[in-house]
């Protein structure tokens, strides 16, 4: 090879070396696509159905024990405000619906050939994944976090009385983050293997595990976890010291898994 | 700057585990040319194109467009413009809204503009569909939105991975329309098994076999080398004895005798390299002097599949 054939054109590399290269019209695409598709709609009308009947729980019983004593056996049920709030948040069916709808986002662009197609492009592979994550952490957190959040508040104020707006607040930003936390985890799981049901299983790995790991150590280490945000939130709303252990766990293994993606993106061959 | 080579590969090769798909590929890829990218299945020309994309990393070598190594990233990949070999877009978009999208992956002002994004709309016949959804296409609609895709930044390279091979007579005719359009405008190298649209559209061919390069050349003086060395002859009055008596004839390298007509027999002559004439000229001599009627006495046309065949079995055969 000649010199003048490996002389790279100053002008081309020094504006293209930027690892995030791309990422605005890419976001801007990936936004639209969760705009036009149906998956934003269907997350929406789960999650709520969910989170209302969660919270609505305590009135039905209520009901159900005033007029049919003799059918209800042990049932009981409270018509505190906060306590329906907090059943409907504590379901954490915003996090099932972070792993589901965003299990297909990476796996399926592959399959289809779209991902090859972009990446051929000027644009850097990071950008493609940070894209991906967040537009998959805006759509959900809307549909599975703060549109479900505002019906659940609307039936607890309805059925039971006001909430604490500084409880209401903090829930929505646990809600928020865990769905953040966990579309990192499947996006980047995304990267390792390549099915949806693979991805899935590892979404719900670092859902469940923790739990099991806390029952069984001798010390209560939930604090340090990064998928007790939303508890944590949620206890900072309530008034409880919660101290800042989890939001910094939260903050440092969220980026970790990031940056770890970002680096299998770059080394994936397409 | 100006290069001589749009493509330059040294040494590339890719290995993957228990394959190896490309070995100490060297490729020059003359600046404006059409280059046929040539090879059967699982020869290592899909692997080539990814490779030259930006998609896959090569084990050993290199390569460069337009003087930009692709160990530059997507400095790189704003030289090429890549189509896979069957292309998919995303189905909510319109083609007009593809190309710009693309577009804007390109920092350069004005490749997003919308003048000529309708430009290059025109230019590959889908003006009229530009605002229907990409899912609606057809597989030759598709192809022109990839070439159209491909162009949009402007790239020094067009990397086509078997651009017509799904389509219907009529898109592939459409298609090379289009890649005969842009010779000259842009470098267009592009991967095919379709013998015959090589012959059409390219003027240059590289054969590659089992991941290896098996020849280049520009397709004109490729077929000329092999069409040079074979004649055909027939002959009235000739006998069992005209057979050995052709093959004495000095730069004749083998006789195979072909049909017979009554009187007249045809033989198929392998000359060696640069003798045709004078075998030709020895071969009017003898039947002169044999009192033979010459009927026939010409240099066969062979087709790039004969050349392509005749290449890949020698190759074969000598492994």
């Amino acid at each position: 090879m000649t010199a003048s054939i490996v002389t790279v054109p100053g002008q081309v590399t020094g504006r293209m070396s930027g690892r995030l290269l791309g990422v605005r019209p890419l976001l801007g695409k990936d936004l639209g696509e969760w705009r036009h598709a149906k998956r934003g709609w269907v997350i929406f009308a789960v999650t709520a159905s969910f989170m209302v009947l969660a919270a609505a729980n305590g009135a039905l019983t209520t009901w159900i024990l005033a007029n049919y004593p003799e059918a209800t056996g042990s049932a009981k049920a409270t018509m505190d405000p906060v306590a329906n709030l907090l059943a409907a948040v504590s379901s954490q069916i915003f996090i099932m619906a972070a792993i589901f709808g965003s299990m297909g986002v990476l796996v399926t662009e592959r399959e289809h050939g779209t991902l090859a197609w972009v990446a051929s492009k000027p644009v850097a592979r990071g950008s493609i994944w940070v894209s991906k994550w967040t537009a998959a952490a805006v759509a959900i957190s809307i549909a599975a976090a703060l549109l479900p959040l505002a019906a659940t508040v609307g039936v607890v104020v309805v059925l039971y009385g006001s909430v604490p707006a500084g409880l209401v607040a903090m829930s929505a930003v646990g809600m928020v983050a865990s769905v953040v936390f966990f579309a990192a985890v499947v996006l980047a799981a995304s990267t390792v293997v390549a099915n949806q049901a693979a991805v899935a299983a590892i979404g719900f790995a670092v859902f469940a595990l923790p739990t099991i790991i806390v029952g069984i150590l001798p010390i209560d280490i939930s604090a340090w976890l990064p998928t007790s945000i939303a508890a944590w939130a949620v206890g900072l709303g309530a008034g409880a010291d919660v101290g800042f252990v989890t939001p910094v766990a939260w903050a440092v293994a969220t980026a970790v898994i990031a940056a770890f993606a970002a680096w299998r993106m770059e080394a994936a061959e397409l | 700057m100006t290069h001589d080579s749009a493509i330059s590969t040294v040494g590339l090769t890719k290995h993957f585990p228990g394959v190896a798909a490309v070995t100490d590929l060297t490729l020059e890829v003359p600046t404006g040319s059409i280059y046929g990218f040539l090879g059967p299945n699982g020869a290592g020309k899909t692997t080539t194109l990814k490779i030259l994309a930006g998609l896959t990393r090569p084990s050993g070598g290199s390569a460069s467009v337009a003087g930009v190594p692709i160990a530059a990233g997507p400095g790189y990949r704003q030289q090429v413009g890549f189509l896979a070999q069957e292309p998919r877009f995303y189905d909510w978009m319109s083609g007009r809204d593809t190309l710009r999208f693309i577009a804007s992956l390109y920092p350069e002002a004005g490749r997003a503009d919308a003048a000529r994004i309708a430009s290059v709309l025109g230019r590959v016949g889908l003006a009229d569909a530009a605002d229907r959804r990409t899912g609606t296409y057809s597989g030759g609609m598709r192809q022109r939105l990839g070439i159209a895709q491909a162009l949009i930044g402007e790239p020094a390279v067009l990397l086509l991975d078997e651009p017509v091979s799904a389509l219907d007579p009529i898109g592939r005719h459409e298609v090379l329309d289009l890649m005969r359009e842009l010779r000259g405008e842009v470098t267009v190298f592009y991967s095919t098994h379709i013998l015959d649209d090589v012959e059409r559209v390219s003027d240059h061919v590289a054969i590659l076999d089992g991941g290896r390069l098996v020849r280049s050349a520009p397709t004109a003086d490729l077929l000329a080398s092999f069409a040079q060395d074979q004649l055909r002859v027939v002959l009235g009055g000739a006998d069992d004895a005209t057979t050995v008596a052709l093959a004495t004839i000095p730069g004749v390298a083998s006789v195979v005798p072909a049909e017979r007509d009554g009187a007249r027999r045809a033989y198929l002559i392998r000359v060696q390299p640069g003798a045709t004439e004078t075998v030709q000229a020895s071969v009017m001599r003898h039947a002169a002097d044999h009192g033979l009627v010459v009927a026939e006495n010409q240099v066969i046309r062979l087709g790039l599949e004969d050349v392509f065949l005749r290449l890949v079995d020698s190759k074969e055969r000598a492994a």
